[in-house]
């Protein structure tokens, strides 16, 4: 009977599934047996430290219990976005590259003054258009103050005259001090109606966008840009190809 | 003719050389008789809602501090802005609201994120009581932590306190009443195992209101723990005040036993030293003895707490400490200012200056408050940043509190930088003090004001709204990003009347409500509202007045 066993009985047993289990390649305890279980969990409810002195169970289970709280995390992200789907995907706010029918999305919350953003941005973009398999949803956050809101807006804006990849393009290469002046000048350049752009940046609508796109960051928990849910994953700070594409593919072999 | 009478006096003043943005008239109505935010003092109202408007849990120039363990921590930060930007509300722009209450309700959501409070569940383990002078803490508790992770339940009035402090500012400068909603104050606690549910601590504005309440009454109104062991009177005041205006809105009755018992206990129990006049740094409760102030840095007592204490008590007994400052003052000015060039000022060299500024300007002297805040413009690096104002803080802040090389303080630690020079430029002198004795009436919240102002590329440096002359004064400036032109929209004004609408000091025309308006730029809204738009090359001053 496993419920009167002794201590010393679960360690003799432990034992010989260790040994038994270095020995031939070929042993395996059964999925969910709950005899076993049960059997292990009072073995280490007795000794505890038993963990404590198996340095490579410690690091499993500490990987066990990390990965069982990003997938919590990311099950409460889902529900956030689902809950959010009009501030995500209201596609007369919202700027996206890429089909809707992509194999990965991606979420992007960036500020066109933030350093970490515009390094991102040509590893991103770069990557993105090699993939093609790829949906990029820009989510304008702006940290850093009052051009950080003006060139927010005037993004949104330029997505209304259907000129946002250009000017978005444009901000996020440009290497001078954002002002109204620049970013107007910008606008005009890429051959945006700018008086038109002017007026919509007032327009309450498009204030109260990035007001509710603000508050899905704050609610998703995100401090600071850039930031990018990429599937389950949310990564904060700035992404270089290689992580961006390693993100990618761990995202399409778990299937998310 | 009114208006024929205003364009003389308004050639004479041009003619001597007024400046028409500061000298606006209609009739009697002088713009410049009413207050206003100066260029410095809505730099510093910017500064604070330029951090007010961060994102939870980005505290960029805020420092390292999160816990409750030092004064740069961030609740203290986060108090002090709110009531740095109260007293600018209230005195300042009154009838400008509504960018004020947002960075109120931000500044009290950034209280309740777990960064700023969670540090009760360690911090309370450890006992402050039996600590020796220079604060090494001999006692650990042994019971549950978990216990301890609710930050208003027990003791950490330093936490409770502000929050109950600010909760209350809000609800009376605004008349907003969203925190009397039950859970509106919800605090959320990381699952303390995997696979349990993070805890939720629900309260609401009477919830914090009883919960302290109730704490006093338990101590015997000895006073509110701080940290555990150490009952200080600064702590104690702001719950006192937070508590004044929570029966100023609710009809309750808290405060006066609060001050009287408290007042008792100050007292008989000397947190104020009979012979120095100044504040006592704690009663250590297990020991039951009031520890004094002095230290080697401050062989006479501390100037932050005199100033902390004093800013906030003097609401409640403003000649008691309006007394006890006439002597503190000889002691630390201008003592502080300059001494031997690299000598050691002791951990709370910042401190000292920032919080007796405060009270300085609290009191009402303000020939200290002018060398002080001469002295930070001249020493502490003011810095204008997206239109904001403020002292950074020093990169060494937590470990260099050396004098520097010319004996000058160097130490600049974020709550100073950031708040309390603010604090101390925006009191007009009793700020605190009017602004809670004198509450806002009910039909204050029925006068005109002023709203819908873009706040990227514009400041409102006046807003005031004379009831005896049925006038609005509004005074715009350019914001930090550059616009030709900008709107603002003028709400409650009397539907029944004609108002004189006036620009620097020229009068524009008379508009109606029930008629659309003939004067260029000034229109109805449908709801009766009326939008101005301006050009903002500089400041330009309104006088929107009913035709009496």
């Amino acid at each position: 009977m496993i419920g009167s066993a002794s201590p010393g009985r679960y360690v003799l047993l432990i034992v010989f599934a260790t040994l038994l289990s270095a020995c031939n390649d070929t042993f395996e305890l059964p999925d969910h047996d709950p005899q076993t279980e049960e059997l292990v969990r009072r073995y280490l409810t007795d000794n505890p430290e038993f963990l404590l002195d198996n340095p490579d169970l410690l690091t499993a289970f500490r990987a066990a219990a990390r990965a069982r709280n990003e997938q919590r995390d990311a099950e409460a992200r889902r529900a956030i976005l689902d809950a959010h789907a009009d501030v995500l995907i209201n596609p007369e706010m919202t700027p996206a590259i890429g089909s809707v029918a992509a194999s990965v999305t991606i979420i992007e919350f960036s500020d066109y003054q933030c350093v970490p953003c515009k390094a991102s941005y040509p590893e991103i973009a770069t990557v993105a258009a090699a993939d093609g398999d790829i949906q990029l949803i820009h989510k304008q956050l702006p940290v850093y103050g009052s051009h950080s809101v003006l060139a927010a807006r005037a993004a949104v804006a330029a997505h209304w005259q259907g000129g946002f990849v250009a000017f978005h393009d444009a901000l996020m290469t440009n290497t001078t001090p954002l002002t109204a002046e620049v970013v107007y000048a910008i606008a005009g350049d890429m051959g945006l109606d700018v008086d038109l752009l002017r007026g919509d940046m007032r327009d309450p609508r498009l204030i109260e966008y990035l007001a509710a796109v603000r508050q899905l960051a704050e609610v998703l928990d995100i401090d600071s840009t850039p930031t990018f849910i990429i599937g389950d994953h949310l990564v904060r700070g700035g992404l270089n190809a290689e992580l961006f594409q390693e993100l990618l593919r761990e995202q399409r072999s778990t299937g998310g | 003719m009114r208006h024929g009478a205003l364009s003389v006096l308004a050639l004479c003043l041009a003619l001597v050389g007024a400046q028409p943005a500061a000298h606006s008239e209609r009739g009697a109505i002088l713009a410049a008789d009413y207050p206003g935010l100066s260029t410095e003092e809505m730099g510093h109202v910017r500064h604070m809602i330029n951090l007010a408007n961060q994102l939870d849990g980005d505290w960029s120039l805020m420092g390292n501090t999160p816990g409750g363990d030092s004064f740069d921590a961030y609740q203290f930060q986060i108090a002090f802005a709110t009531y740095a930007l109260s007293m600018a509300q209230y005195h300042k722009v009154p009838a400008h609201r509504d960018l004020y209450l947002e960075a109120s309700s931000r500044l009290i959501e950034k209280m309740m994120h777990r960064d700023v409070w969670q540090y009760w569940a360690r911090m309370s383990q450890q006992e402050i009581g039996g600590a020796d002078q220079d604060g090494n803490r001999a006692v650990y508790r042994d019971d549950s932590w978990e216990g301890w992770i609710d930050p208003n339940i027990k003791s950490n009035i330093m936490y409770s306190g502000h929050l109950l402090q600010m909760v209350s500012l809000h609800e009376s400068l605004f008349g907003d009443h969203r925190y009397d909603e039950p859970g509106s104050l919800s605090f959320v606690f990381p699952a303390i195992e995997y696979g349990d549910e993070p805890l939720r601590m629900n309260y609401d504005h009477e919830r914090l209101a009883t919960v302290i309440y109730d704490q006093f009454v338990a101590s015997d109104f000895l006073g509110i723990e701080c940290e555990l062991g150490a009952i200080y009177t600064e702590c104690n005041q702001h719950p006192t005040l937070g508590l004044i205006q929570y029966d100023q809105t609710h009809g309750t009755d808290y405060s006066a036993e609060v001050q009287r018992e408290f007042s008792k206990t100050i007292h008989e129990r000397e947190f104020i030293s009979p012979e120095t006049h100044t504040t006592m740094f704690y009663l250590d409760v297990r020991a039951d003895k009031v520890i004094p102030a002095a230290t080697k840095w401050s062989p006479i007592g501390m100037a932050w707490s005199d100033g902390w204490n004093g800013q906030a008590h003097h609401v409640w007994d403003r000649q008691y400490i309006k007394d006890l400052y006439s002597h503190q003052v000889k002691l630390y000015i201008p003592g502080m200012f300059r001494g031997e060039p690299g000598s050691d000022m002791g951990w709370t060299s910042s401190f000292d200056f920032g919080w007796f500024a405060v009270l300085a300007a609290e009191v009402g002297d303000m020939k200290t408050v002018a060398t002080m805040l001469e002295y930070a413009d001249e020493h502490f690096g003011p810095t204008w940043r997206d239109g904001g104002l403020y002292y950074p803080h020093t990169p060494d802040y937590r470990e260099n509190y050396n004098r520097d090389e010319n004996g000058f303080i160097h130490n600049i630690s974020p709550v100073t930088g950031n708040v309390l020079v603010a604090m101390t430029r925006l009191n007009p002198g009793d700020g605190l003090w009017t602004l809670y004795n004198k509450p806002r009436d009910e039909r204050y919240f029925s006068d005109p004001f002023v709203s819908d102002v873009e706040y990227i590329e514009a400041n409102v440096t006046q807003a005031v709204y004379d009831r005896d002359k049925a006038a609005l004064i509004v005074t715009l400036a350019p914001g930090p990003v550059a616009t030709d032109t900008t709107t603002f929209t003028v709400y409650q004004l009397d539907a029944s009347m004609s108002h004189e609408i006036h620009k620097d000091g020229r009068y524009l025309g008379t508009v109606n409500s029930g008629s659309k308006s003939n004067v260029a730029g000034v229109t109805w809204n449908s709801d009766g509202s009326l939008m101005i738009s301006t050009e903002l090359d500089g400041a330009h001053n309104f006088v929107i007045a009913a035709d009496l």
